[in-house]
């Protein structure tokens, strides 16, 4: 019995001494480290914020390498901690994962900020050609409502302009590849628009063409200053009409032309003003005009025939088409825009005085341009730029 | 007493055996896989991308949990865990299929009515510029305002066709410029008739 509880004695003195050996050692492993054992849940939060964060400034295609590191110290970190947390809670050490996520928010961040930095390239490249196209775009917006464009030309301006619209919202949501390709179709479309206008307005500007028109204005205004009578001289691209009494200015009006106001007259119905040498074959007075008074000109005169019979052999326009007629100077203008068939229109009160003071066989020159200065040119001149 | 140490030896074995043969819930990441690829397609990532960030994560703590328990022997391995993970992961992809889905149908919803009222004013505007006074002088201003209409009902037939493709956003663009034509078109006409 007493063998017994010696025995008991010894074998308890000896889980004691074993305990306390343990705990001591323990003890010391704790102390050498003492944040062996911090679990790093703040740290994974952090990162995984720093992550979203990264994703949604559009990091894994603008940093794709980068953002691929983060998350796979990311991941690490998890499988590194949850190995530490599977260990007998005395050998934990939570100092790899640690590492791994403070590693992982160190990438991701750095992901962010090439996101950030790539996006923002990529919307100044955006701007740029948005920029371009709307230059180009609204260079021309306005010009349809001056200078008549025909309705496939003007639905293209009218495209150009949605285009452009279409490209700012997208550069808004930071689409920018869709908003440079819209921004290109705009400026596309413009371009096309720009090249029929420059088509059309360039005579204004050309040399050649300036020298003729020059040259039938000089004649004209040497008649008047040799026979000491009226004449008149139409200037289509300043929309100016100019009397003449003995050779000099003695008024100039605003002149509104046909709604075809860029073309010179061809044929019937085009809605342009024609250009040429005419005159007066009958005065309307009160009564006999829609327009208040009008002087009724000899167009088609004999170069006006000739060209359209030109024009009809070489199959430009069809063989029946006809030249038109009733081309006047009248009354009723004064709406700020070209809006007549083909004749020049000035106000009551201007027609009124040039009524009382001219005769028929009064030569009215009208001219495409004299000095190269106008609407037209100006445009033609642009568009060369 | 050898009896009753055979008896611990068998449970002790028998104990061993069902826990060696722990594996990973393989059919239950695969549903849970196929549920993530289901949010992908449904355009999630654009969509939804709040909820996808909850499925990476999801995702990733389960990836960590199934190689962990992977490094243990296999007798002692476990994935009671893994199973709670493999579900949670599974949850989220489908909470971001269902929120990719909400908000694909708002973008839709709202182009969609974009595109009817850009329809309603053309037609409108179509019916107004019939009315729009007419006579020498107006010929041109009439056909050119048309030709505006014509290119504002080119856009709303483009919006049209980026809807049915699903890219919404282009569509919005499109009806949006539409409108913003036709608008001007109706001004221009009120205009003329306040001048007459």
């Amino acid at each position: 019995m007493t063998r017994k509880r010696h025995w008991i004695r010894r074998a308890l003195l000896g889980g004691f001494l074993v305990l306390a050996t343990l705990s001591a050692g323990a003890a010391v492993l704790l102390r050498a480290n003492p944040d062996r054992r911090d679990d790093p849940s703040e740290l994974v939060e952090e990162a995984a914020v720093a992550l979203r964060a990264a994703r949604s400034e559009g990091a894994v295609a603008r940093a794709p390498m980068t953002m691929a590191q983060a998350e796979d110290l990311y991941a690490h970190g998890l499988l590194e901690r949850r190995r530490q947390e599977l260990r007998f809670v005395l050998l934990r050490d939570f100092r790899p994962s640690h590492a791994a996520f403070q590693a992982s928010l160190e990438k991701a961040t750095t992901a962010a900020t090439l996101a950030q930095r790539s996006a923002r390239r990529d919307r100044t490249r955006a701007a740029r050609v948005l920029a371009s196209a709307d230059a180009a775009v609204m260079a021309l917006v306005g010009t349809e409502d001056r200078i008549w464009m025909a309705p496939p030309v003007r639905l293209r301006l009218q495209r150009a302009r949605s285009m452009l619209q279409e490209a700012r919202t997208f550069l808004d949501h930071d689409q920018f590849e869709d908003a440079i390709a819209r921004a290109l179709a705009a400026e596309a479309e413009a371009e096309h628009v720009g090249t029929s206008l420059h088509a059309a307005t360039s005579r204004f500007s050309d040399d050649e063409r300036l020298r003729t028109w020059r040259g039938w204005v000089a004649e004209t205004v040497a008649w008047s200053r040799t026979t000491g009578k009226t004449a008149i001289v139409v200037d289509k691209d300043a929309h100016l009409l100019t009397v003449y009494q003995g050779g000099r200015v003695v008024r100039e009006y605003d002149a509104e032309l046909g709604w075809n106001n860029v073309g010179d007259k061809l044929h019937q119905g085009d809605g342009a003003t024609p250009e040429g040498r005419y005159k007066i074959t009958d005065k309307k007075s009160r009564g006999r005009s829609r327009y208040h008074k009008a002087l009724l000109l000899d167009f088609p005169n004999r170069d006006d025939l000739r060209e359209l019979e030109a024009l009809k052999a070489s199959g430009e326009i069809p063989r029946g088409t006809r030249a038109g007629s009733l081309i006047e100077i009248h009354g009723e203008g004064g709406k700020g825009k070209d809006w007549t068939d083909g004749c020049v229109a000035i106000t009551n009160d201007q027609i009124d005085w040039i009524f009382a003071r001219v005769a028929v066989g009064t030569p009215v020159t009208i001219v495409g341009s004299q000095h190269g200065e106008g609407l037209f040119s100006d445009v033609a001149r642009r568009l060369a730029r | 007493m050898i009896v009753t140490n055979r008896r611990a030896l068998v449970a002790l074995v028998a104990a061993l055996a069902l826990t060696g043969c722990a594996k990973p819930p393989a059919e239950a990441i695969a549903a849970a896989d196929a549920a993530q690829q289901a949010a992908v397609a449904a355009e999630a990532e654009q969509y939804a991308p709040e909820a996808m960030n909850a499925v990476a994560e999801a995702k990733a703590a389960l990836d960590a949990e199934i190689a962990a328990q992977g490094e243990k022997m296999s007798l002692t391995r476990s994935y009671k865990r893994a199973e709670e993970l493999v579900a949670a992961y599974k949850a989220a992809a489908e909470q971001a299929t269902t929120a990719a889905a909400a908000g694909k149908e708002q973008a839709m919803n709202e182009a969609t009515a974009l595109i009817a009222e850009g329809k309603t004013a053309l037609e409108e505007a179509t019916k107004v510029l019939a009315k729009a006074p007419r006579g020498k002088g107006s010929a041109a201003d009439l056909a050119a305002m048309k030709a505006d209409l014509e290119a504002a009902g080119v856009s709303l037939t483009e919006a049209e066709a980026s809807l049915a493709a699903g890219t919404f956003l282009d569509a919005k663009s499109k009806a949006t410029s539409a409108k913003e034509t036709i608008q001007r078109v109706v001004d221009a006409v009120t205009q003329a008739q306040g001048m007459r």
